[in-house]
């Protein structure tokens, strides 16, 4: 299998097996994989915001927009839509000192913006690896629907 | 580039060699300051096109408020932070512990104070840096929190430079045994002005 392709920040991509699906460098951001498991698809979105703070984005900027889009898109590709699992990885706060923001930090809130989606759409969530102090890099083998997870230096987590 | 971007460009390239030579006054050794390159990128694409997506980084960060607005920020390598911790003869771990991070932050915080400064004065007003934010990880995901991903969008200015090795203390005393490995630590300042 090749080393797969590289799901960018904002970007959002379907294949069906054999394929990697990899986002790297997720951070306060959320990567959410969604499979079915008999059709062997699955997607992989890498996004940066919980909800649409302004007109004229992309909707695969957003968590809500992004999830729904990635949904359709799958079942597009021959993918069940009740037949669909999600993981979720992400929604980290890294920095220490002055606070990036007021409010809820964005990481936080982009958890919560997966998990409200994820139930307005009906796809369990079955495996996650969310909040904390590091970031991450997130790998979607589309064959068996594993994500593998790897913080620096080299501590790896399949979910 | 537009006028005004090209504008932006140059004065952060100004405002980068400002903070440079702030950080090489802490420094008693250093020889040579080249000046900054400086290019437009989109804070999304900082990531792939100025730093590897997973390369390990230590940065700095400040919000910058007054009549000049915006986020500043200071990005060392790891080879650079490592350079910089043995001249202070600070242990390096591997660890990004409180020692460190102390570290870190009080340099760049004095280099992107004085970048900051600078481009306040350049552009004819003041700017006020908040205190120093300060993270150490995979740079994709540092630089899109740092940088707030609101603004994640905008266009991020990055100014490149390079200061003369940090010589050791024992060459003050001729004894240096150091070998010829890369003479320069590199810095990468950034600027995202808001709107």
């Amino acid at each position: 299998m090749s080393a797969g392709s590289v799901v960018g920040i904002g970007t959002q991509r379907v294949e069906r097996a054999p394929h990697r699906l990899r986002a790297l460098g997720v951070g306060s951001g959320i990567a959410v994989t969604l499979w079915d498991r008999e059709r062997r698809v699955g997607g992989l979105a890498h996004v940066p915001l919980p909800h649409r703070d302004r007109d004229g984005d992309p909707p695969r900027h957003y968590v809500d927009e992004a999830l729904r889009l990635l949904h359709r898109e799958l079942c597009r590709h021959g993918a069940r839509p009740g037949q669909l699992e999600a993981k979720a990885v992400g929604g980290a706060s890294l920095l220490r000192g002055a606070e990036p923001g007021p409010g809820i930090p964005i990481g936080a809130q982009n958890v919560r913006a997966t998990f409200e989606t994820l139930e307005a759409l009906g796809i369990p969530l079955v495996a996650s690896d969310l909040g904390g102090g590091s970031a991450r890099s997130v790998t979607l083998d589309t064959g068996s629907g594993a994500v593998e997870v790897l913080r620096l230096p080299d501590t790896r987590r399949i979910l | 580039m537009t006028p005004a971007e090209e504008r932006l460009r140059e004065v952060t390239a100004l405002g980068a060699a400002h903070g440079a030579a702030a950080l090489a006054k802490l420094f008693d050794r250093v020889v040579a300051i080249d000046p900054p390159r400086c290019r437009m990128v989109g804070v999304a694409e900082l990531a792939q096109s100025v730093f590897e997506p997973e390369e390990w980084v230590a940065g700095v960060f400040v919000h910058v408020s007054g009549s000049v607005r915006g986020r500043m920020g200071l990005v060392l390598s790891r080879d650079v932070l490592r350079e910089i911790l043995e001249h202070l003869e600070i242990a390096d771990t591997g660890e990004f512990d409180d020692r460190v991070r102390s570290v870190v932050a009080e340099l760049g915080n004095i280099a992107v104070s004085a970048a900051a400064g600078a481009l306040g004065e350049l552009e004819g007003g003041v700017a006020m840096p908040s205190v120093p934010f300060v993270g150490y990880d995979m740079a994709g995901a540092l630089l899109v929190e740092a940088l707030h991903p609101s603004l994640y969008r905008r266009p991020a200015f990055v100014a490149e430079t390079d200061l003369g090795r940090l010589e050791s203390r024992e060459t003050d005393r001729g004894e240096s045994d150091r070998g010829e490995s890369d003479p320069r630590l590199h810095l990468r300042f950034l600027w995202v002005p808001e709107a």
